[in-house]
């Protein structure tokens, strides 16, 4: 009975495995051809044209910022620099109890202001606003602590423009980054809600002055895992999901608000770790509900560099800390899995989310723990226990393959080709240990939530590698 | 330049911008306009050369690395050596808040791209034949 | 299941070849990068010695002739004036012209919007009756291409179908602006036109254009659009006589502070400050000190435009309300 019973469960996983890799084959496909029509629209993209129209709308950067003093400098002055007709950067400073504020004040010679905030949504107390006296356009909001989603509340309600751009402290756009991530929505503002641009990483790469002046992968072997994630998760899924218009997911690292509607949802949500996931669902809610057609899309061109967790110990606690955050959010939202009123959202991404990203620790390490101990007991064969290993990682090197070729195709980043062999290296790797590892911190994500953990966590900051 | 029989040494201008084809465009334009041109690719050279060679005017992109147009410019009119240097800022920037800064920022005039490089001859020639 | 596993193992070699042989094109992009970079440098003296009207453009073929084409065409976004035409006449003399027409009939989608496109870059004036005709495209992409374009040539004659292509949607409204805007005062007539309109939309987005492109002297039907009945167009004409600078519209503009919908009292208010006038300082204190946010803001702002002194001295009171004391403390920075 037993025996039966464990078969069975081998069976599930690897059907399980190969569900969830065929889901991504057809992301991926999706992925390509999005990418070939983006790649020849790079000749008639116009952006020069927004960048010198008088009546491009203004964007507000917004810069949520808590101990921040290593990197907020270097990212605002990045900020500044964009190429936007006219955007201004809003940072918060959530009540840091390091000397956030003060660089920022000695760096851009801030002067208090009183200025008056539209009480749209309710925060913690502002304590006080700066205004730059050399750069008009920053302004420097400063609170009680009330956590990253309170943060940005606070500023959407002091931004001046009707489009808000959500960025992470530690990170740098790139100088066309506003535009590209903006022209999508200023092409059809009444279609398209909010838009996300892709996240890279840093470490490793030269940075001076604000600008990534070469891309180099890291030497972190974490950090490097790390971007063949960021490769699939980016360049593949979200890519493949936004041609469905079931983007679950616009990071808050790099995303763009029409200001009203966020207004109108209520802003973020302060009760969640996972607060851009959460953002998402309720948006695509909010508007499928209100019954007009609607995007909410993914544009794969901007860049904003961001610096990833390189320690055992920070990335554990990231990762825990987005299983929770992915929990959080569903729960909330758990009407939509499985409707089909909210389209291939509901239908697909919303189960995917569930089965597939949710709940795929919990499969895979006991599948794994099963499949081995069948075969130590002599209820596999050899030869299937080493095609069932083919298989699963098989399927998994395919599609991160898939992903590089993308990434080879379109963007080529990666100047070096001994880079582009070390990838492929860590592609092979990656399902050795660090995928297992991986799927340990998110199991252990299920004990943070049913414990009720809440907080977030010591962040990891070193500050960007400047040559100078 | 001869003015009497006596040779004036030639004016010396500063551009700066991190586009080549637009430097040289403009460095090409003054020099057969008899001037001196000295190229800087971003803000922080720019600023080297002007506190070196001390030019007569600067003609200055504003989105340049390392140190932008309205900086520089606010760098130089903080310097004695160059505080009262003619500086015409040459820029895509083009709103009215962008000129407005540029003027805030300290400097004499503002081109927009897209623009007539006689139009710079112009208003350079324009500059420096007041002095 | 091996079979299922042989599958795979195939599957994953065959995209790792895939990707080597992806790679293998970087060396040829590479070569490629690095023979543009030096035909670039070679090229770029004759390109400028062409736009400054030194010399004759040399006989050029190949990677050479692209490089050049490519290096006038990026010129092209930058001048303005004689050196555009010269550049202009150089891709009518090579072909170029001809050749981005016949791809503006390419049955690929993508081809069509390239070349519409590049022929906005090229700026010959020959190219406007294809580009007109490239605005009914099916494809959007090629339609805006082919909106952008016709600006940047600058046709008159694309006035009328421009925006007739922005009203009816066909053309997003931010493309079919700039081309309005780059065509520039030509439009002016046509757009006053508009300006009487039966659609709304069509009323607002044309004297919004007034505003940019005109000058004081066509302000003349503006006022009375502040009392139109869609609050877009009031608001729109407020801008545009802020603009515009129309002091002749002083007291109009005062009397639509007192409009019922806000974004009209926050464009009067803006207007106000840009026009001047110690009589508007009295509505603007008051809008300043009694109204929402937004027209609060923006009339507290306007005020410190007109007389900062005044404002300062008016925060100081106990009852200037918070708007007023942060439009002094911007005038004290």
């Amino acid at each position: 009975m037993l025996r039966d019973v464990l078969f069975v469960y081998t069976l599930f996983t690897f059907f399980y495995f190969v569900v969830l890799n065929g889901l991504y084959l057809f992301l991926t496909l999706l992925a390509w051809r999005q990418m070939g029509s983006d790649v020849r629209a790079r000749g008639y993209l116009g952006l020069d044209e927004v960048f010198r129209s008088p009546l491009t709308p203004g964007v507000s950067v917004l810069v949520p910022a808590f101990n921040e003093q290593a990197v907020i400098v270097e990212s605002v002055r990045s900020l500044l620099a964009l190429r936007y007709p006219s955007h201004e950067v809003v940072v918060v400073n959530d009540g840091s109890d390091d000397e956030t504020l003060s660089v920022l004040r000695e760096a851009f010679e801030l002067a208090p202001v009183r200025k008056v905030f539209r009480d749209s949504i309710a925060t913690k107390p502002v304590r006080g606003t700066y205004v730059s006296r050399n750069h008009p356009n920053l302004l420097v909001v400063d609170k009680e602590n009330g956590g990253r989603s309170d943060a940005l509340n606070a500023g959407v309600n002091a931004a001046r423009h009707p489009y808000v751009c959500v960025i992470d402290a530690d990170s740098l756009l790139e100088e066309d980054a506003l535009l590209k991530v903006a022209k999508p929505i200023l092409d059809d503002p009444d279609l398209l809600a909010a838009t996300g641009g892709t996240i890279r990483i840093a470490n490793g790469c030269t940075i001076d002055h604000g600008r990534v002046v070469e891309v180099r992968l890291p030497k972190s072997r974490f950090a490097t895992v790390q971007v063949l994630e960021y490769f699939r998760a980016f360049l593949v899924a979200r890519v493949g999901w936004s041609r469905l218009n079931a983007l679950g997911i616009i990071s808050g690292a790099f995303g763009l608000f029409h200001r009203s509607l966020l207004e109108t949802v209520g802003g973020y949500w302060t009760e969640t770790v996972g607060e851009d996931f959460e953002l998402t669902l309720r948006l695509h809610r909010y508007l499928r509900e209100r019954g007009e057609p609607y995007k909410i899309a993914f544009i794969s061109d901007p860049v904003c560099w961001t610096e990833v967790p390189t320690e055992f110990s920070t990335l554990g606690r990231q990762r825990r800390r987005w299983q929770r955050g992915l929990w959080e959010a569903l729960r909330r939202h758990a009407r939509l899995i499985g409707r089909p009123r909210y389209g291939v959202l509901g239908l697909v991404a919303m189960p995917y989310f569930v089965l597939f990203e949710f709940l795929s620790p919990m499969f895979a390490l006991l599948g794994l723990v099963v499949t081995v101990l069948w075969w130590l007991v002599g209820g596999l064969s050899t030869v299937y226990f080493l095609a069932f290993l083919a298989v699963s990682i098989g399927l998994g090197l395919l599609l991160t393959t898939a992903a590089l070729a993308l990434e080879e195709f379109s963007y080529q980043r990666y100047r070096k080709r001994r880079e582009v062999a070390r990838l492929l290296a860590y592609a092979v790797l990656e399902n050795i240990g660090f995928r297992q590892l991986h799927d340990i911190w998110r199991a252990l994500g299920y004990v943070d939530i049913a414990r009720g953990k809440r907080e977030w966590g010591a962040q990891q900051r070193r500050g960007f590698a400047t040559t100078d | 330049m001869t003015d009497g029989g006596v040779d004036r040494p030639q004016p010396v201008v500063l551009a700066a911008d991190d586009d080549e084809d637009i430097l040289e465009l403009v460095a090409f334009r003054l020099e057969r306009s008899g001037y001196t041109v000295l190229r800087a690719k971003d803000g922080e050279e720019a600023l080297r050369l002007a506190l070196e060679a001390k030019p007569d005017l600067a003609v200055l992109d504003v989105m340049m690395p390392k140190l932008d147009g309205y900086e520089l410019t606010r760098r130089l009119r903080a310097e004695d050596a160059t505080s009262r240097m003619p500086i015409i800022l040459l820029t895509a920037r083009a709103q009215d808040a962008d000129v407005q800064a540029g003027f805030d920022a300290g400097a004499d005039d503002y081109l927009r791209k897209p623009f007539s490089p006689q139009e710079l001859r112009a208003r350079v020639q324009a500059i420096l034949g007041r002095r | 299941m091996e079979l299922l596993g042989l599958v795979i193992l195939v599957l994953v070699a065959g995209s790792m070849l895939f990707l080597l042989t992806l790679v293998g094109r970087r060396s040829w992009i590479a070569y490629e990068a690095r023979r543009r970079d030096a035909a670039v440098a070679a090229l770029r003296p004759a390109a400028i010695e062409l736009i400054e009207d030194v010399a004759d453009p040399p006989a050029l073929r190949g990677v050479d002739a692209e490089v050049f084409a490519e290096l006038l065409g990026g010129y092209s976004l930058v001048v303005r004036g004689a050196s555009r035409e010269r550049i202009a006449a150089y891709f009518e003399s090579t072909g170029a012209v001809d050749e981005q027409l016949a791809l503006l009939r390419s049955r690929r989608a993508w081809r069509r919007a390239t070349a519409a496109f590049t022929l906005g870059d090229m700026g010959s004036p020959r190219a406007v009756p294809a580009l007109l005709g490239a605005l009914d495209d099916k494809r959007r992409a090629v339609r805006a291409a082919a909106a952008r374009s016709l600006g940047r040539i600058g046709s008159d004659d694309a006035i009328e179908p421009l925006i007739t292509a922005g009203v009816e949607r066909r053309i997003p409204r931010d493309v079919v602006s700039l081309a309005l805007f780059d065509i520039g005062t030509p439009a002016v007539p046509r757009l006053l036109e508009l300006t009487r309109d039966d659609e709304p939309l069509v009323r607002a987005a044309s004297v919004e254009l007034v505003g940019y492109l005109g000058n004081a002297g066509d302000s003349g039907p503006l006022p009375a659009m502040l009392r139109d009945t869609s609050a877009d167009v009031r608001a729109a004409a407020a801008g545009s006589l802020g603009r515009l600078g129309a002091s002749t519209a002083r007291d109009a503009l005062i009397d639509a502070l007192d409009d019922r919908v806000p974004s009209v009292r926050v464009a009067a208010s803006r207007a106000l400050g840009q026009i001047g006038g110690r009589r508007a300082l009295d509505g603007l204190l008051r809008v300043a000190q009694a109204d929402e946010h937004e027209p609060a803001a923006a009339a507290a702002r306007a005020a410190a435009r007109i007389d900062p002194a005044l404002v300062v001295h008016a925060a100081g009171r106990a009852d200037a309300g918070p708007y007023l004391r942060e439009a002094a403390d911007l005038v004290e920075l």
